[in-house]
This record gives structure tokens, C-alpha cells and sequence, in this order.
């Protein structure tokens, strides 16, 4: 009898243990507002209007970048080139801006130069079968190098237009553009997830390629649209940040790759494939720059935050890994 | 005879659930004891908690007498207990001698980890040739058939001296010539006095290799008893709690136009000039080992793999199947060969499992149809009976009889000219297989043409209207079903056998 109410007791815990971890939205969701509230009380400054608008716009650039890492991720891959072919789009458009091109042609050229990156790293690795690993990481060598070789290192801020400038300091009813464009991504790319046939396909194709190229899906169109849409979304997001900056910086992206894979992981994405919410990754994103402003806010040292973020990461697909194992059994 | 191994009053469930209620189970020295029942019956957990898998579970285990409770599978072997699991455990890039000795190399030098490789030959052969004397192990596993891997297996167990061994489904990936000799080879280390536990759902196997038969029902022993007491016909209605009158219910259906016909395929090292139609409501049947080539075929009609060179017609006109989308809008459907691997996406529901072949069919514009949707994976889940508390159940929760009725429904819902079912009934319980058998039958009579790829033999004579027997790529002879016997598609098996290598 004795025996009995404890298994039930006993198991009875451990439903709600697995309800919490299982429920990785809500996980991240208490997380975040925990952190709020601790960076509130323990500073004056970070719950100001002044920083929360920071902090979104901050966000608004990192997510951008992990939408489109979401996708990759979900397809069974990863972009490890996002971050240099965002710096070398800020590089490209200011240049332009610079020459007197106009804006609308300047954005879509840009976007384009990010198309083509991602377009080249889907066949890299879905046509050919080089591991995503190291397509992608010989991609950032070849943005990066392109950025330096142009600018020689040197910011590029002369002649940058206002109307440029208002994509990422410019304010709709008081709401910066920026947060706008980000939400907009966002509303797209959850659209394409949860109600597309896209959507359906590249589920199916990062859970199981070849079950999924038997039932008729082009697995390696799929993996390529994957790299394209991120490409492209990483040169968008690579203008917004030179116009938010006001100049085309070639160390832009010094710290993007870590924060949009880890906004990615920790909105719970699964490295594996086959799973992901694209709201996870907002979550995710959130929680990375808010982390990062409040240890500043805290006037901890940028390298102390480092180490700080990089605990989480793991954390993260600790939790992850966690949770599969439970889903397994 | 002693009992090697015991266990009283063993239970374990997961969350309410019983998988396993009450069961004792003696295993005496020296014998060969099989474990039957259907899927979900209980059998793999009491596997898992013998071999260390399962650490928390009610009631008692002992070995030579002793109680033991072991805390992982490493605990299990140090106790001579060897388990071979119906996944394969080898390492597919290494070759076969590594692979045999994993985790036990010989050693020059022990603090340098320096592998002695001449000693480690020599152990590996001395263990592949107590298994099949000549089993290549300089070969890369990968590249061996999967009966060569077996072996491998069997001889990795051995290696560790086990006093126990457990096979689960040893037999489920191999032909009936490759299953004679595993089970000689079962015979063999019954000889040498190890102990083992045989699952199989094959019942002729069982009752060529075992002296004791445990029948499982929903986590219950429902028969223990030597194997001589008790016919195939009581363990099937012992295993399903019914009895299966017709396994078979082939009915007469009229055979109306060509549907489908090949002529003279080819690809490179598969298969060679293959050639055959197949018609409406016909039922063709393909016999042949594991490696003649059946597989390969299927998956180059279904435009999985390309066709080096040949011809197919589907009703009178010339097509050229591009990809499997490409098959599927022409109205050729494939139930592949390894639902785990290339039928199902595990971590996802039924439902989008269901619907992945049909997504463009069923969207508006660039969205998908949920309605639709919905409807057709209704239909089909009740019409193929499969057993889940909900469409949204995720297909590895299921039992691999339903996880194949998922493949299946997914392929009926393309609504096919002709469906290819390759090995439709592997490794599933008695009970769901002879719903496969009506399911097909009546597919037939619907006027689908149906080609069926089996290695079971009941099964190609029991549905096949017309027979092809497959040898190394090419076709050995096209049977009726009116001349088709067992012993006749045998010979023509063994026709191959003088041109085998390294058997």
C-alpha cells in the first residue's frame, strides 16, 4: 500500500517535470520573463523605454537572420555563412547607396548577392553532398574575404542617403521600422511553416530524406530553397544593419553567427532536423540580445557575456536532447 | 536439465500500462526456447529487461540460481548474457574481424593501446568459423549481404563467451535458403551448450530449431510447452486469442487489360533484362533471394533509382519515369522495402505520414487543404483498421503492423494504377498480415494492378496469380499460380548456387 502511493507519487513528478520539459515554449517563455524581472530589479536603466526599443531592434536584426536559420535547420542543415554574407551585404549597400543607386535597386541587388551565396551553398551540399559543415564555412571565408579586400577594413559612412538610414533608425507610429520588417518575416515564415505545402515537405524531409524522396518530395530542391531563403534573408538583414549603424562596418557581423544559432537552438530547433517553430526562435532571439544588454546593463565584461551565452547554448541542446530521449522512450 | 535463467513474477509498466504482467520464464541449459507472440505482446520488453536494457522492473531475475538485477547491458554481458537485436550493431566502414572483436582487440602494448592486428585475425576467424567457416571478414560489413552480417553478429556474441544468447527476429531480413543455414548454425551452439532465446514471427523456423515455445499475449504467458505438444495452428490462435481460418482468402478475380509492362530492363550490377506485364486485378508475385535484384527493380520502375536501359508501357503508352513525384502523377505507387527507413517519418503523426504523397493534390494555391486532409486520413485509417488513439499520434508510438498500415494508406490515398508492395508483411504479427492479405486481395478485385515482392514463400503462393522467380538480376522462370509449388521455386533458388562465391 505504502509502496504504492510513493510510485504514484513518484510518478506522478515526474509527469510534471515532463510536461515542463516537453513544453519547450513554455520553458523558454518563463525563462525569458525570469530574466526580466531580474534585470529590472537589479538595474535602473534596462527596463527604460530607451532600452526596451533597443533591445527590439536588436532582436529584430538577429531574428531576421535565425528565420531563415530555421529553415536550414528544420531541412537537417546548417548555415554557417550567414553572419559574413550579412556583413558583406552592409558592405555592398552602403557602397551603392554611396554611388547614388536607387534605394529600391540597391535592396534588391543586395538581396540578390545573398540569393546567389545561398543558392551556391545548396548545391554545394544538397547536389554535390558536401557536409553542410564545411560548404558553408568555406562561404563565410569567401564573404569575409570579399568585405576586406573592398573596404581594406575601413568602415564605409560617407553619403549614406536618410531615406537609407530609415530602414533601420526610422519609426512608424512610434514603432521602430525595424520591428516591423522583423514581425513581418516572422507572420511569413510561420505562415509557410504551419500552413504551406513548403511547410509540410521540409518537415518531412529534415525527419526523413529518403522516406520523403519516395513520397514524391524533391528533397534536394528543398534542402537548396532552404540556403537560398536564408542567404537572402541574411543580406536583408546585412542592410538593415548598415542603416541602423549608419555605415557599412566590415566586423558587423563579428558575433551574429553565435547569437542566430543559438536563438535557433534555444527556441527550440532541433540540430537534427525535422523540428522547429519559427516562434521558438523569436523566443530564442529575445532572450539572446536581452541577455546580452542586461550583462551590460550589469557592466559585466563583453567577454564574461560570452561565456555566458555559450553556457546557455548548451544548455539548450542539453534540454533538447533531453526531451528527444523522453519522446524516444 | 538446470534452469541457466530465471524469472518470477517479472512486471513492468509504463505509465498504467502493462507491458508486461506477471511473467515466469525458465530458460534450461543447452536448449533452444522461442518466444512468440504478436506485436506489442511483450516479447521486447522482456528481452530488454533479460539483457540490461530495462534496470526497473517488479518481480525476480536469477542466473544459475542467483538473483540478479542488472543495471545496464555491460552488466547483462558480464554475466554471459549475449544479445543480438534485431537492428545490427556493427560498424558499417570497418571490416569484419574489427567489428567482431569491438571493445576487446588483442593488444601488443597495453599502455600505447598498439592493436596486435595478426593476434586479432587469428581470434576473429576462430570465432567466423565456429559461425560459417569461410565468412570473409577483410571486407568492409558494409559492402556483405545482410545475411553476412548476421553471421558477423552471431560471431561478435560468441566472441564474448556467452552462456546465453538472445536472437530477436534473427531470421526476418533473410530468404529461406540463407534462414537453412542460420538455423544449422543454431543447432551448432546448441551443441556446444549455450542457451538460447529464439523470437521469431516466422512459425516454421520456430518450430525447426526450438525444444520450448513461450506464447505472450498483451504482456501475459499464455502457453509454455515443448515444442513437440503443440501445431502451428494452436500457437496462431494462441498468439491472436482467435482463430485465423483463411490466411489466404484468395478470391477469383477477372483479369482485365495491361496495365504495366517492361521490357528488357537493365541497370548496371542490379538487375538484367528484365521483362514482364502485369494487369488489372492481377496479383504478381516475385520470388527470389535477398540481392536477385527484386528490390532494385521496383525502386527503378518506381523512378527511385535510373534505369540504364529498357522500356516500360503503362496501359499501351511508353512512359519514362523521371522521379517518384513523376511516378506517383503517373499512378504507380511503391511500398518500400524498410517502412523504417525509406516508408515512414517516425517522429511525425499519422496523418502528415499519410498525406506526404498526396500534399499537391491536396493544397489550394501554395496552402494546404486541412479539410481534405483530414477526410481522406479518416477514411483511410478506417478503412485499414489501424489502431491509434488519434491521427495525431506519432508513427513511432505505433506497432510495426500499424506503422505499415500507415505506409499503405499512404499509398492507397494516391489512388495507384498499379502499387508495388515490396516485403509488405516483414516483421509484423500474424494477426495484421492476414488483414494485409485480404487488404491485397481486395485491392485486386478493385482492379488495381498489384506486383508483390516477398521472401516468404505462403505468401507469393497464396496470393499470386502469375510468379516470377528472380536469380541474380535476371528472371529465372514466370510460374503460374496453377504450377507453382514450393519445391519448384526452391530449385530454381538453387539453380544459383554453383555461382555463388564464398558461400
Amino acid at each position: 500500500m505504502k509502496k504504492e502511493t510513493e510510485e504514484k507519487r513518484g510518478s506522478s513528478s515526474q509527469k510534471t517535470i515532463a510536461l515542463i520539459v516537453n513544453n519547450h515554449e513554455f520553458t523558454i517563455a518563463a525563462f525569458l520573463i525570469l530574466m526580466i524581472i531580474v534585470f529590472s530589479v537589479v538595474t535602473d536603466t534596462f527596463l527604460s523605454v530607451k532600452n526596451v526599443l533597443n533591445i527590439l531592434n536588436l532582436t529584430s536584426i538577429t531574428f531576421i537572420m535565425a528565420a531563415g536559420m530555421t529553415l536550414v535547420m528544420i531541412c537537417g542543415g546548417i548555415d554557417l555563412s550567414v553572419a559574413a554574407i550579412m556583413t558583406l551585404a552592409g558592405i555592398i549597400s552602403t557602397s551603392l547607396i554611396a554611388k547614388g543607386l536607387n534605394l529600391w535597386l540597391v535592396i534588391f541587388l543586395t538581396i540578390m548577392v545573398g540569393v546567389m551565396a545561398g543558392t551556391v551553398n545548396g548545391i554545394m551540399t544538397a547536389k554535390i553532398g558536401i557536409v553542410d559543415f564545411i560548404a558553408t564555412l568555406a562561404m563565410q571565408l569567401v564573404c569575409h574575404g570579399i568585405t576586406f579586400t573592398w573596404t581594406g577594413g575601413y568602415p564605409i559612412f560617407e553619403n549614406l542617403t536618410g531615406e537609407f538610414k530609415f530602414w533601420g533608425q526610422g519609426r512608424v507610429l512610434g514603432i521602430p521600422f525595424l520591428v516591423i520588417l522583423a514581425l513581418i518575416v516572422f507572420v511569413v515564415i510561420h505562415i509557410l511553416l504551419s500552413k504551406c505545402r513548403f511547410g509540410s515537405k521540409l518537415y518531412a524531409t529534415g525527419g526523413n530524406r529518403e522516406a520523403s524522396r519516395l513520397s514524391g518530395i524533391n528533397v534536394v530542391k528543398m534542402k537548396v530553397m532552404t540556403f537560398v531563403i536564408s542567404g537572402g534573408l541574411a543580406a536583408f538583414a546585412g542592410i538593415l544593419m548598415a542603416s541602423r549603424l549608419g555605415s557599412g562596418q566590415p566586423t558587423a557581423g563579428e558575433t551574429s553567427l553565435n547569437d542566430v544559432i543559438g536563438s535557433t537552438i534555444l527556441g527550440g530547433t532541433s540540430p537534427n532536423g525535422g523540428v522547429g517553430k519559427v516562434y521558438g526562435t523569436l523566443m530564442g532571439a529575445i532572450i539572446f540580445t536581452v541577455i546580452t544588454n542586461g550583462l551590460t546593463h550589469l557592466q559585466v565584461n563583453s567577454y564574461v557575456q560570452e561565456i555566458v551565452r555559450g553556457i546557455i547554448i548548451l544548455l539548450a541542446l542539453a534540454l533538447n536532447s533531453y526531451r528527444e530521449r523522453l519522446g524516444a522512450r | 536439465m538446470d534452469d541457466v535463467l530465471k524469472l518470477e513474477h517479472v512486471s513492468k509498466s509504463y505509465g498504467g500500462i502493462h507491458a508486461l504482467k506477471d511473467v515466469s520464464f525458465q530458460l534450461k541449459s543447452g536448449e533452444v526456447h522461442s518466444l512468440i507472440g504478436e506485436n506489442g505482446a511483450g516479447k521486447s520488453t522482456l528481452i530488454k529487461i533479460i539483457s540490461g536494457a530495462i534496470p526497473d522492473y517488479d518481480g525476480e531475475v536469477s542466473i544459475g540460481g542467483k538473483t540478479v538485477r542488472f543495471k545496464n547491458p555491460l552488466d547483462a554481458q558480464n554475466h554471459k548474457i549475449a544479445a543480438i537485436y534485431q537492428e545490427r550493431s556493427l560498424i558499417p566502414s570497418l571490416n569484419g574481424a574489427v567489428n567482431i572483436l569491438l571493445g576487446q582487440e588483442p593488444l601488443r602494448n597495453k599502455a600505447l593501446g598498439w592493436i596486435y592486428k595478426q593476434e586479432l585475425n587469428k581470434r576473429a576467424r576462430y570465432y567466423a568459423d565456429l559461425v560459417a567457416p569461410g565468412l570473409p571478414l577483410d571486407i568492409p560489413v558494409r559492402k556483405m549481404s545482410a545475411a553476412q552480417q548476421q553471421l558477423i553478429e552471431i560471431a561478435k556474441a560468441l566472441s564474448r563467451d556467452p552462456d546465453i544468447i538472445i536472437m530477436d527476429e534473427p531470421t526476418s531480413s533473410l530468404t529461406d535458403k540463407e534462414t537453412v543455414l542460420l538455423i544449422s548454425i543454431i543447432k551448432r551452439l546448441r551443441e556446444m551448450g549455450k542457451s538460447i532465446i529464439f523470437i521469431s514471427h516466422k512459425l516454421k523456423d520456430i518450430f525447426e530449431v526450438s525444444n520450448t515455445i513461450t506464447v505472450l499475449r498483451d504482456g501475459m504467458v499464455v502457453e509454455n510447452s515443448d515444442a513437440a505438444g503443440v501445431t502451428e495452428a494452436d500457437l496462431v490462435r494462441m498468439m491472436v486469442g482467435r482463430s485465423i481460418k483463411n490466411l489466404f482468402p484468395k478470391e477469383d478475380v477477372e483479369i482485365g487489360e495491361e496495365i504495366l509492362r517492361a521490357e528488357g530492363l537493365s541497370r548496371k550490377g542490379k538487375f538484367r533484362d528484365i521483362s514482364y506485364q502485369v494487369h488489372a486485378g492481377e496479383i504478381l508475385g516475385v520470388a527470389g533471394l535477398v540481392g536477385a535484384g527484386r528490390s532494385e527493380m521496383a525502386m527503378s520502375i518506381f523512378g527511385g533509382d535510373k534505369l540504364d536501359s529498357g522500356t516500360v508501357y503503362l496501359e499501351g503508352k511508353k512512359i519514362t519515369v523521371k522521379n517518384p513525384s513523376d511516378a506517383i502523377a503517373k499512378g504507380i505507387g511503391l511500398v518500400p522495402e524498410d517502412r523504417k527507413y525509406q516508408g515512414l517519418i517516425l517522429g511525425m503523426p499519422i496523418k502528415d505520414n499519410m498525406v506526404l504523397a498526396i500534399l499537391k493534390q491536396y493544397s489550394k494555391w501554395f496552402f494546404n487543404d486541412n479539410r481534405k486532409q483530414n477526410r481522406t486520413v479518416d477514411e483511410y485509417m478506417k478503412k485499414l483498421d489501424i489502431k491509434a488513439p488519434s491521427k495525431q499520434q506519432k508513427v513511432k508510438n505505433l506497432s510495426g503492423g500499424n506503422q505499415q498500415k500507415v505506409v499503405i494508406g499512404k499509398w492507397l490515398s494516391v489512388k495507384p494504377k498499379v502499387l508495388i508492395m515490396d516485403e509488405p508483411t516483414r516483421g509484423i504479427d500474424v494477426g495484421t498480415k492476414a488483414e494485409i492479405y485480404k487488404l491485397i486481395g481486395q485491392l485486386a478485385k478493385e482492379g488495381m494492378a498489384i506486383i508483390l515482392i516477398s521472401s516468404e514463400m505462403p505468401e507469393i503462393l497464396g496470393l499470386s496469380d502469375r510468379i516470377l522467380v528472380m536469380r541474380e538480376g535476371r528472371i529465372a522462370a514466370e510460374l503460374s499460380r496453377k504450377e507453382a509449388t514450393e519445391e519448384k521455386i526452391l530449385k530454381l533458388y538453387l539453380g544459383g548456387i554453383r555461382d555463388e562465391k564464398g558461400n
